[in-house]
């Protein structure tokens, strides 16, 4: 495999992250993903593409509360790819992203199984969006039906908008050309995106000087996940 | 002298061997005798030759072509198809291997099944001496002879202790039932190939609907929304082009007026009527009729209702967004306003 | 002429044929000719056309009882599909699946269906390859439960896809849309090794047939005559056909055997291959192999003992066979638990937390009644009963046996599939899974699936293999060694 143009990374800094929860709310919004029912939430199947784990920590009165963003962490090495039967979801070498391919899927939900972030999910029914909602839905992004696997795809709608309009003026990528839903919309700024084999990017910069703090989520695994985080310290809740 | 076939049956395999030691001391050579069973017999038990079979021949070629089968489905996949996933390389060995062993046994398994049927001439067509006492344990042995020797031959039997011999012309019944049916079975398995390869090379199409393509978003060039929600709060004022500034409507000028009338003659009348009343040429094919453009109904529209019908269409109105600039559109507009009884 | 006290005259000196034999002379030695002749289907030799009709008669006439069973199955079956179709029109999420439990009852039964469906395989040609005689009455029987267990086992990963009308997706056909599918995945090896065993198992069942099928024929008139010449191709049992058909058998044998060991490791392989904690294990392959001829031996002896009790195939099915198949599930479930300690012993020692989660999971958490059900069923049964041959021979109690044996590898899948997705690496998506009403449906609907297809093949083909048995009462005799009358065993 040749080395990635563009190594689309992103950075996530846990010391500022609110647990607020608005990028799941734009991840929503931009990507058609359609809000379950709490009926179906109960029964394990809430669909959000970028969730705000929070894990309690410590006893009372001294409880802490800790926030962790999770998407699809686009591994280098992606276990969910090679297990998919018809190629649904595979690998682009040029930009290190592992795309998913809605009109291909058959549905065998193997990616889920294989993934240990357990960030994809499944359509069990087909989306419901109510009357007015439709009016809401992003044209650029395909609805799913029912069968098919989903996650975060970093915006590639976005990242496709920002090449083609480079190509158009004939200009290069700049750094914050390209901004995820999620990553525009976080109100700390918890949340920084850019292309990693750019020396001058945000996210080259931030792990060059944070490297002190940067890990990688179950790194062990070797998925070579292209998400870094930047250690939080202590939060009360 | 016509030539027939000759069927003793015996019930036990002493009996059978003698009877075939006789033949062999009358001169009849081995390939005229067929011995039939209900259950396999070593040939040395009844003093016959080995049968050299060629099915296991021909399964070692089934193996050969499932290799090269394959081979075409691991690397023609790879090569032709060259996605990448999870950081494999693009011809992975491993599952390649599994693929090799299971097509190389699928090939050699189904080979000597198919090998096993022609080289034993099955399905028969013709029928050939039999009796049912055979699958009752009863060994049959069959020689092919010419008329003459026939009686020589069934001495031969009787001296061994044949049960029954019975005598058959060579020229056995074709079993037109049997061939019928496995001929249909053939000709239905060749048309259902063809049928399929020309599904599979698209020559023959059939439209299914497929999920994804209707969508419920609007795409951008699709424009604004026709009908709004019934809770929504109405826009007034500027009318919103998706991915266009919001803009001002272009005033009401002579200029605009001259221009909308030239345009309105171009595009409207043919269907309004010149005079925008609704009795058009071309309109008068049309059901409903075409809007009276003068009445209070059109008239009493805000000025972007008006744009968005003009734009999108409205039920046998086809959308002008491709005909007409927005520009010219509102001048279109303040044209429609002028005509106002 | 050879003395009469030295070896046996063969009867067929005589001129009689194998199967009128007269007793010995001599009281004892009658005597122990009959009990011979009691204990051993090969040499209580009876004439061919008795033995087809042992065969033909219970296969003539059907009872009040099949038929009253056949409509409860068929509806059974009728269930199925119903809830087939109204989860396709709905979407899978009328399951109980959610995320992490995304692969639940529906590859429990795809797996069990494989597994039952080795022990088939391992009776009619494993057992043929090694030349054990007993297999001899058996192994149509338990080939028929490999057919009809594989074609339901074929038929659940088409159930558990999210979009089934896709499913030819799967297969490397020519199309127009430049894709192929993936020979990376574990599910697409499955796809070919699972073809691949089907087909050629319905091919070995079929060559197998082709003699009795022509007894079918010569038996038989009207409409059930052209049907039986149809399928029986003419055959007519001369050297050449019988000369290729053994060849044919013998590729078969051997060919299918280390195809049937690829095919459940394969099966295993979707769950080795994949990261999961619990499924990540290199002894998944022979683990699922021995796991499957465990509990296929216990579905074939559940198999045959109906069979005898309904269709009176007493004179077939003797206590010889039992205790052989018994005797082989025995030295399964000592395999299995050799297998299952090794898995369980790696995470055990290495102690790693999310191992340890399914452990104290499984040990005394809220899964704890299926694990210790599944290695009561599993481990303690077997080991505490087969030992002893009267419990082997005693038919009700192996039946029982062979239930719990099924029941405990039942949970096994069980235990490995949802219960085992339910707990990952990321505490916050663990999950629980609750079968549902379809999924219910579905399974009770494809076992219902199988056991009518199984007795409605047993009424029209015979479900013994005759021309094997009566090979082996030809081939298979008693020789007088002093006062002693030795069972001579050769069938080459």
């Amino acid at each position: 495999m040749a080395l990635p143009v563009h190594k689309w990374t992103m950075v996530i800094d846990l010391d500022k992250c609110t647990g607020c929860g608005a990028c799941v709310v734009a991840c929503h919004a931009e990507n058609n993903v359609p809000v379950q029912t709490e009926r179906e939430i109960t029964r394990l199947r809430a669909m959000h593409w970028i969730r705000i784990e929070r894990y309690w920590m410590g006893a009372y009165p001294d409880v802490q509360a800790r926030f962790l963003p999770v998407q699809c962490q686009q591994c280098g090495n992606a276990p969910c790819e090679p297990v998919c039967p018809v190629y649904a979801t595979n690998h682009s070498p040029t930009e290190n992203l592992n795309l998913q391919t809605y009109n291909r899927c058959v549905g065998t939900r193997y990616c889920q199984n294989n993934d240990p972030y357990k960030v994809r999910f499944f359509n069990f029914f087909d989306p419901a969006f109510e009357d007015s909602f439709t009016n809401q839905l992003n044209p650029d992004v395909t609805v799913r039906t029912a069968g098919v696997m989903e996650k975060c795809t970093f915006c590639v709608q976005r990242i496709r908008r920002a090449e083609e309009d480079a190509l158009a003026q004939g200009a290069a990528l700049k750094d914050g050309d390209v901004i995820p839903a999620c990553v525009q919309t976080c109100p700390p700024g918890a949340l920084a995106f850019g292309d990693l084999n750019d020396p001058n990017s945000q996210v080259a910069a931030l792990l060059k000087e944070q490297d002190q703090r940067t890990f990688r989520l179950l790194e062990n695994l070797g998925t070579d996940p292209a998400i870094y985080y930047l250690k939080g310290g202590p939060s009360h809740a | 002298m016509a030539d027939m076939h000759l069927l003793g049956l015996f019930n036990n395999v002493e009996a059978a061997a003698d009877a075939i030691d006789r033949l062999h001391k009358q001169g009849v050579s081995d390939e005229k005798i067929v011995v039939l069973s209900g259950s396999p017999y070593k040939p040395e038990m009844l003093g016959r030759p080995h049968h050299h079979g060629k099915v296991g021949l021909a399964s070692l070629g089934g193996a050969v072509l499932g290799v090269l089968l394959a081979a075409f489905l691991t690397a023609g996949i790879y090569l032709l198809y060259p996605l990448f996933q999870g950081g494999q390389p693009l011809i992975p060995i491993p599952p390649s291997l599994i693929v090799f062993f299971e097509v190389t046994m699928l090939g050699t398994m189904w080979t000597s099944f198919f090998a096993m049927l022609v080289l034993s001439g099955m399905p028969a067509f013709k029928a050939q001496p039999y009796d049912p006492r055979i699958t009752e344990g009863h060994i049959g042995v069959q020689v092919t002879l010419d008329e003459k020797s026939g009686d020589q031959v069934e001495e031969a039997f009787k001296g061994a202790g044949t049960v029954e011999v019975k005598r058959e012309t060579l020229a056995p019944v074709i079993d037109v039932k049997f061939r019928r049916f496995w001929g249909g079975v053939l000709g239905l398995l060749t048309i259902g190939a063809v049928i399929s390869l020309l599904f599979f090379y698209d020559v023959l199409k059939i439209d299914f609907p497929t999920n994804m393509t209707e969508q419920f978003s609007y795409g951008y060039e699709q424009g604004p929304r026709l009908a709004a929600p019934d809770s929504s709060v109405p826009v007034q004022g500027p009318a919103l082009i998706a991915g266009e500034p919001a803009s001002l409507p272009v005033p009401s000028s002579p200029d605009s007026l001259q221009r909308g009338k030239t345009l309105f003659g171009y595009n409207c009348a043919m269907c309004h009527g010149v005079t925008g009343v609704g009795n058009g040429a071309v309109g008068a094919f049309f059901t409903p009729k075409p809007f009276d453009l003068t009445g209070s109904t059109v008239q009493g529209l805000q000025s972007d209702e008006v744009f968005v019908v003009i734009s999108q269409g409205f039920g046998v109105m086809p959308p002008f967004a491709e005909n007409l600039s927005p520009e010219e559109r509102w001048d279109v507009i303040n044209y429609v306003h002028s005509l106002k009884k | 002429m050879p003395e009469e006290n030295a070896s046996r005259p063969s009867p067929t000196e005589r001129g009689l044929p194998y199967w009128e034999q007269p007793l010995p002379e001599d009281k004892e030695l009658a005597a122990q000719e009959s009990e011979a002749r009691e204990d051993n289907l090969l040499l209580d030799v009876r004439s061919p056309a008795d033995i087809n009709r042992y065969m033909m008669d219970p296969m003539r006439r059907q009872s009040t009882r099949f038929w009253v069973l056949s409509v409860i199955l068929a509806g059974g079956v009728f269930m199925w599909l119903t809830a087939w179709v109204y989860q396709m029109i709905n979407g899978l999420g009328v399951t109980g699946l959610g995320r992490p439990v995304m692969w639940a009852v529906y590859i429990v039964n795809f797996v069990y269906f494989i597994g039952i469906g080795h022990a088939g395989t391992f009776i009619s040609a494993a057992l043929r390859v090694l030349k054990f005689e007993w297999r001899r009455p058996i192994s149509r029987a338990a080939e028929i439960v490999t057919v009809f267990a594989l074609s339901m086992a074929a038929v659940y990963p088409l159930i558990h896809l999210g979009r089934v009308w896709k499913f030819y997706w799967l297969l490397p056909y020519p199309n127009e849309r430049q894709l192929w599918p993936s020979y990376h995945s574990p599910l697409v090896w499955d796809l070919t090794a699972i073809l691949t065993y089907f087909s050629c198992s319905i091919l070995f069942a079929y060559v197998s047939l082709i003699p009795d099928i022509a007894m079918m024929r010569d038996h038989t008139t009207g409409r059930w005559q052209a049907f039986y010449r149809i399928f029986a191709l003419g055959w007519r049992g001369s050297e050449k056909e019988w000369a290729n058909h053994e060849t044919t058998q013998n590729v078969f044998s051997y060919g299918i055997i280390p195809v049937m060991f690829s095919v459940h490791t394969i099966v295993s392989w979707d769950f080795a291959m994949a990261l999961q904690p619990g499924w990540h294990s290199t002894v998944f392959g022979p683990y699922f192999v021995v796991g499957a001829l465990f509990s296929g031996s216990g579905a074939v002896i559940i198999a045959l003992i109906l069979l005898r009790s309904t269709m009176n195939l007493k004179y077939f099915l003797r206590s010889e066979h039992f205790n052989g198949m018994a005797m082989f599930m025995l030295i399964l479930s000592l395999t299995w638990d050799y297998f299952y300690f090794n898995d369980y012993l790696a995470p055990w020692f290495g102690g790693a937390p999310v191992d340890r989660t399914l452990n104290i999971l499984f040990e005394r958490g809220a899964y704890a009644p299926f694990w210790y059900t599944m290695i009561i069923c599993n481990t303690l049964v077997p080991a505490l009963t087969l030992w002893s041959k009267k419990i082997r021979t005693n038919l009700t109690a192996l039946f029982l046996v062979a239930l719990l044996v099924n029941i405990g590898m039942y949970l096994e899948r069980v235990i490995i599939v949802p219960l085992t997705l339910a707990r990952n690496e990321l505490p916050f998506s663990w999950g629980v899974y609750t079968l549902q009403a379809p999924e219910t449906m579905i399974t009770i609907g494809t076992f219902c699936f199988l056991f009518l297809a199984y007795i409605i093949f047993t009424r029209v083909f015979p479900i013994i293999p005759l021309w094997e048995v009566h090979e082996g009462q030809a081939l298979h005799s008693l020789r007088k060694v002093g006062r002693y009358l030795l069972h001579l065993k050769s069938a080459e």
